[in-house]
């Protein structure tokens, strides 16, 4: 079934060849991407029975979410979309109609994707200091919100971006920082620790946040983390709503992927190594005693309220006793 | 009072120093000492006073090549220590002569055996079926990896690649040519494997008075981590490593790169008005070392104090000069 709807659709196998060769930075910018993808091969679908593109869409869907198992963002996405298809099935809509639906399904939701940036934008600008020296680490759309809102009400502050290895998305930060003529500095991974005591805050993003208020994000986060909370300095995270993973309630753990070695080492130097193993995990766990708040579009809460976002916004949720 | 002109073989060395011919710490240590050895056999000094004037002229000959490792100025102080010591003893200047020759072939004796040394020592902390972690590349920390592995104890290490320069790299190659077991991952997965993690053992570019490590940038995080996950560290140092102008209160100074090691210039100009900083060091504190292991055996972090005063001697007033500070910058 897979490899027939892969060959068959253009749109998913060209938005799948996109995320994996990292194109976009940062889980919302994929999910953007991928969920955009879905609704556009819903409505070029030539499924005839409501069956048949229920269920296209559905593996669709899987594929998607394979891609980045960890962005939990685009696996709630592509469940809303799957549970709307699902409800205007069983209340007899037809295929036409249930294009619609996804694409109603897909608008509104990336809509309240860029609302929630915004806000959260607004939210975390009023976490920080004017003059504060804020640390920041990995692609995160929601950290750029912050930082662009704090700047744009004259907060003047100050950032150091660490590069992050291997993928050195921080240049891509620093770039954004530069443009909204944020004083910027860059240093490697390493380097944190020696720089932590100029720093008054951390602020990154997340691919996901657990049940119990872990942060799942880009690998070298904890770290950081660490190093912030025996320096006593503060570590925001930036996270939708749509980030929790509402599985973790029922005990699963987020999958973490590995990226390629050849990102550690360039295949031509590995015949030097032989037999040399290359691990090169692309996200860890930050746990919650490492994180002091957690920065969504509904509010501030502190990492242990995870739980409480989980079971209060339902639509998350209510699909994880299935 | 007659001060010798300094012999060219001693001028020789000092250019060596300064030209970086002469390269790693424990080869500038050497060196720098060698050359006081031969100022304390060529001096014609009549009397203890001026024998000690052309040995101190040597000592500040040497020190201002400016060296970038503790070893150097240490390689002197231990000498200049056992001379002056001496020369509370006599008014001999041949008994003068005997130990300064004495304390330098002496240093550089145990200087050569060092490392082979802290690997003895250091494997013994080993178990068979370890699990380690080490940062950058250190030969004290890979001649116990070695030596624990000749022992016949089956280890895995897992190698941090070292950003900027890699030097990771070079510890996986040699690890890997005795047969030794290696994972490389990037530094920002240290703490993510730290679970698996029996040992994190490293080397030291200095070690201060109060206990704490100066070592490749990136040490004190990772660590942080093993501390937290009650890992133990253990950090391999010569006794030259030890710096004694932190008795005297001296912070160790802390070189910085080129930015070019980070990021290249063409990268950086698409990045206009941002700032790279590169520092090389940074310092672990004592609390998050178990033990450091030196030739002369195993110490906790707190008893740097003692090593460096057994080592280098107390330090007086007039032996202040010898002790400022010099940038510590990498050397290899």
């Amino acid at each position: 079934m897979e490899v027939s709807l892969l060959s068959s659709n253009r749109v998913i196998t060209e938005v799948l060849n996109r995320i994996r060769s990292e194109e976009f930075r940062g889980p919302t910018r994929v999910t953007q991407a991928a969920l955009k993808a879905l609704s556009e091969a819903s409505r070029t679908s030539s499924s005839d029975s409501t069956r048949q593109f229920l269920e296209e869409q559905a593996a669709f869907g899987d594929l998607l979410i394979k891609t980045r198992p960890t962005a939990i963002l685009l696996a709630n996405g592509v469940r809303l979309v799957t549970d709307a298809i699902k409800k205007g099935a069983d209340q007899g809509l037809k295929v036409p109609e249930l294009k619609e639906v996804v694409a109603k399904t897909v608008d509104s939701f990336l809509g309240e994707i860029e609302r929630s940036v915004d806000q959260i934008g607004e939210i975390g600008a009023r976490r920080l200091r004017s003059g504060d020296t804020v640390l920041c680490y990995g692609y995160s759309t929601s950290v750029l919100s912050i930082v662009a809102k704090a700047q744009e009400q004259g907060r003047n502050l100050k950032v150091v971006v660490s590069e992050a290895r291997p993928e050195l998305e921080g240049r891509l930060m620093a770039k954004e920082f530069l443009k909204l003529n944020v004083p910027t500095t860059m240093i490697i991974d390493s380097a944190v620790s020696y720089f932590m005591k100029d720093v008054d805050r951390v602020l990154t993003g997340a691919d996901a946040v657990t049940a119990n208020g872990a942060v799942i994000n880009k690998i070298g986060t904890s770290t950081i983390a660490a190093v912030a909370h025996y320096s006593r300095v503060n570590v925001f995270v930036a996270a939708s709503i749509y980030k929790f993973s509402p599985e973790t309630i029922l005990g699963e753990l987020v999958e973490i992927e590995e990226l390629d070695s050849s990102l550690v080492i360039p295949g031509e130097m590995m015949p030097q190594f032989k037999g040399m193993q290359i691990r090169n995990p692309a996200f860890d766990v930050t746990p919650p005693e490492h994180v002091d708040l957690i920065l969504t579009e509904k509010g501030v809460i502190p990492p242990q309220g995870a739980i409480m976002i989980l079971r209060q916004y339902e639509s998350i949720s209510r699909d994880s006793s299935i | 009072m007659v001060i010798m002109p300094i012999p060219a073989e001693i001028r020789q060395i000092a250019e060596d120093i300064k030209t970086m011919k002469i390269r790693g710490a424990g080869e500038l240590a050497r060196s720098a000492v060698k050359a006081l050895m031969i100022a304390c056999e060529k001096s014609s000094a009549k009397n203890v006073q001026d024998f000690l004037a052309d040995i101190r002229t040597v000592a500040r000959t040497l020190l201002e090549t400016r060296p970038t490792a503790v070893s150097l100025p240490n390689g002197i102080r231990y000498v200049m220590h056992r001379v002056r010591q001496a020369g509370q003893r006599t008014q001999n200047v041949e008994e003068l002569r005997l130990a300064g020759i004495g304390a330098a072939e002496e240093f550089i004796a145990n200087s050569n055996t060092a490392i082979e040394r802290i690997g003895e020592i250091g494997a013994r902390r080993i178990k068979d079926g370890d699990v380690l972690m080490t940062h950058c590349n250190s030969s004290a920390a890979i001649s116990i990896i070695k030596t624990a592995r000749r022992t016949g104890k089956r280890i895995h290490v897992y190698v941090t690649e070292t950003r900027p320069r890699f030097q990771g790299r070079l510890t996986a190659a040699a690890l890997l040519e005795d047969g030794i077991p290696v994972t490389m991952i990037i530094d920002d997965a240290a703490r993510y494997f730290m679970k698996e993690i029996d040992k994190f053992i490293i080397g030291a570019d200095a070690v201060t008075a109060n206990g704490a490590v100066v070592n490749k940038i990136g040490t004190s995080m990772i660590a942080l981590a093993a501390k937290e996950s009650n890992v133990r560290t253990f950090v391999a140092a010569e006794t030259y490593k030890f710096s004694p102008e932190t008795m005297i209160g001296e912070v160790v100074a802390i070189e910085r790169r080129s930015t070019d090691e980070v990021i290249s210039k063409a990268e950086l100009e698409k990045l206009e008005g941002m700032e790279v900083k590169n520092p090389s060091f940074d310092v672990t504190p004592a609390e998050y070392i178990d033990l450091i292991i030196t030739e002369r055996g195993i110490t906790p972090p707190q008893g740097a104090i003692l090593i460096l005063q057994e080592v280098m001697g107390a330090i007086t007033p007039e032996e202040l000069e010898e002790y400022r500070t010099f940038t510590l910058a990498e050397v290899d």
